[in-house]
């Protein structure tokens, strides 16, 4: 989406409502990082919402703040998002460090040619490049794969959002906005055949959000998930709270 | 591989375009909720406590407000304050205001609810299709209810009195009951396109008649 959409533009208001189902709110956020003044325009709407948010106050019963003190003590915090300064991060300085290394290299390696040692600076040299093009490549799906999941992702019961891609015989799954759970209860993925449930993974209770890349057997007909209690369950103990079809 | 899990975590969820922090108290003489939720995010526990003492009220209205069932509307708000708690190292003032911050995180929080128990519902009824009651009108009378709003929210009161009758009912109805502009499209009988546009224009003509964000 990285040209203007006039559709999302339209979309701001309904969007900082939080009145849009989970596809178009998808499609709006990967919007907003092309679009600055669509952003604008939701800090803006959202100062609104605020105020609407904050006009209908209720004291919660005092045991509620019991409840989340204590629970608090047993979460553990998010570290910061720590930016990345172009040209202030250690692995950078030291890439750029070694790049000029071997331009060096490869220019004194030019020289002694003729001798037969220039192969390797050279190489090198011609190596960082395709990685570098890797690099941004690879990056690039990343993005396609996190568009694609949030555009199909689907709400579970709860809280938190399910998405599968299935390709081949392997399926992307990413589950994310997960609700944290108590310690001793963790989020399972299941495989579902006509035959029974086998395991797919275990996610932590607190992770907040997960993707795996499943290998499908070929009768697998759905990717679900269930709260368990720590380290798993061979079988599931509680009801699906999220299911996607992989095959009909 | 895909981007590293919580990523975007509360990134998209700063509230108000920021404000001036300069005097690190409130006029009553409280620490501010930005200063409060900024040391909590160090893992201070009694800053944390004085943050929930000045916005849970905040917290628990609004979710109460969309969710209704006051033992549900306790659970998300306890859900949201623990989220707050978890994700406090990542607020950063100078997006917004903590309050802004709080207030979109517990709307999100209350709207997934009221959908996925929505959702459940569906499925119910699917299942037991004979006891299907007819679609259609239901949720009409809820267009006539009135948000009470205190006497402090006078100048919102007025703003929103300032907005047209279509206007004023897409936002009441997805802000403070959840649906989604496909269903208030229908509860008003009115086509999608418009809903659309009509949260839109409404807001902004909310935002010149309070001056806020600009």
């Amino acid at each position: 989406m990285t040209s203007p959409s006039p559709e999302a533009h339209l979309l701001t208001g309904a969007y900082v409502l939080d009145a849009l189902d989970t596809r178009d709110r998808a499609e709006v956020e990967a919007h907003l990082d092309h679009c600055p003044t669509c952003a604008r325009e939701v800090v803006e709407l959202r100062a609104v919402a605020t105020m609407l948010g904050e006009a209908v106050p209720e004291t919660p019963p005092s045991s509620l703040r019991t409840s989340v003190l204590h629970e608090i003590d047993q979460i553990r915090q998010l570290p910061p998002v720590v930016p990345v300064v172009p040209g202030d991060d250690l692995r950078q300085r030291r890439e750029r460090r070694q790049l000029k290394v071997i331009a060096v290299a490869a220019a004194a390696a030019a020289v002694v040619a003729l001798v037969g040692l220039g192969v390797v600076g050279a190489v090198s040299v011609d190596q960082r490049n395709q990685l570098a093009a890797q690099r941004a490549r690879v990056s690039d799906l990343d993005a396609v794969v996190a568009a694609a999941a949030a555009s199909s992702a689907q709400p579970m019961t709860g809280g938190g959002t399910l998405a599968v891609i299935p390709f081949g015989d392997r399926a992307y799954v990413d589950v994310r906005d997960l609700p944290p759970l108590p310690n001793n209860r963790v989020y399972q993925l299941w495989m579902s055949t006509p035959d029974g449930v086998k395991s797919a993974a275990v996610v932590d209770g607190n992770a907040g959000r997960a993707t795996r890349l499943l290998q499908l057997q070929r009768n697998v007909r759905s990717v679900k998930v269930t709260v368990e209690p720590a380290g798993g369950s061979k079988q599931p103990t509680t009801p699906a709270i999220g299911t996607a079809t992989v095959r009909d | 591989m895909p981007r590293p899990a919580d990523d975007d975590d509360g990134r998209a969820l700063y509230a108000v375009a920021a404000p001036d922090y300069g005097a690190s108290t409130t006029s009553d003489g409280l620490a501010a909720p930005e200063q409060l939720l900024q040391r909590a995010g160090r893992g201070d526990n009694a800053a944390f406590a004085a943050f929930y003492d000045q916005l849970s009220p905040k917290v628990f209205g609004l979710v109460k407000r969309v969710v209704r069932d006051p033992a549900q509307a306790e659970e998300v708000t306890q859900e949201v304050f623990v989220e707050i708690w978890r994700l406090a190292g990542r607020f950063d003032p100078a997006r917004g205001s903590a309050a802004g911050w709080a207030c979109a995180l517990a709307h999100r929080r209350a709207v997934d609810r009221v959908r996925s128990a929505q959702a459940a519902t569906d499925r119910e009824r699917r299942v037991g299709a004979v006891w299907a009651t007819p679609e259609g009108d239901a949720g009409y009378d809820e267009v006539t209810e009135q948000v009470e709003l205190r006497l402090e929210y006078e100048r919102l009161r007025r703003c929103l009195g300032g907005l047209t009758d279509l206007q004023r009912e897409s936002i009441m109805l997805a802000y403070y009951n959840g649906h989604t502009y496909r269903e208030v499209a229908h509860l008003l009988s009115t086509p999608v396109p418009t809903v659309k546009t009509r949260m839109r224009d409404g807001l902004i003509r909310l935002r010149d008649c309070l001056g806020v964000g600009a």
